[in-house]
């Protein structure tokens, strides 16, 4: 039995309280201006789920939660793209690589499981890139080393699947 | 991500509908990284 999990949450299955539940089971930054922005963050993906605008995947262990990813449809200029609206990792497991995730950052690990869902897309209905907007200069730094292209004067940034 | 702050409210972003020649010809022309999608792609996920 593995104790790794993807918990699913759309429309259909997120109440008034996912945030409230996700917020009582994580640790946000220790910075209290930066602490009230994943706050914000958090409330207003929760939001979304409920009104089918993105969909929300915890990535839990045991009784840790480690962070979630929120994706949604979308495009960047007329190609079709899976956008990452959200990605969070727990406070207590930022920057540390995992043993239960193959060795790997549980935002690489959220990342390549958006990866992942994006080229099932692919194969199913067309899509062409997977698409965020980093939060600060540090984080697209990392994206560009998973092979995100940065293009000049954009601040998205684009993987090729 | 697509989630920022302007005015101490939590505003989405999307990303741009409009793209130049030169910007759509970098799209196009970027590498795709094969070994990042063969590690996420042959990895098994748990979603429940």
């Amino acid at each position: 039995m593995t104790l790794l999990e993807l918990k699913k949450y759309t429309s259909k299955n997120a109440s008034y309280r996912l945030s409230i539940d996700i917020l009582s089971h994580v640790e946000l930054s220790a910075h209290l201006e930066q602490s009230r922005r994943e706050r914000g963050f958090i409330e207003d993906v929760c939001k979304r789920v409920q009104k089918s605008s993105t969909v929300l995947y915890l990535l839990k262990h045991a009784d840790d939660t480690l962070g979630f990813i929120a994706l949604s449809v979308s495009s960047i200029g007329d190609f079709p793209s899976l956008q990452i609206d959200y990605l969070f990792v727990n406070h207590a497991f930022r920057g540390k690589p995992l043993k239960i995730l193959d060795n790997l950052k549980a935002s690489t690990y959220l990342i390549e499981f958006a990866i992942e869902l994006a080229k099932e897309i692919q194969d199913m209905a067309g899509l062409r890139y997977l698409v965020l907007l980093p939060d600060n200069h540090k984080l697209q730094d990392i994206y560009k080393n998973m092979g995100f292209l940065h293009l000049p004067k954009q601040e998205w940034l684009d993987f090729k699947l | 991500m697509a989630l920022v702050i302007q005015n101490n409210k939590v505003v989405y972003v999307a990303p741009p509908k409009k793209l130049t020649a030169k910007e759509k010809k970098m799209l196009e022309d970027a590498p795709v990284n094969h070994k990042v999608i063969k590690r996420a792609t042959s990895r098994k996920y748990n979603v429940v």
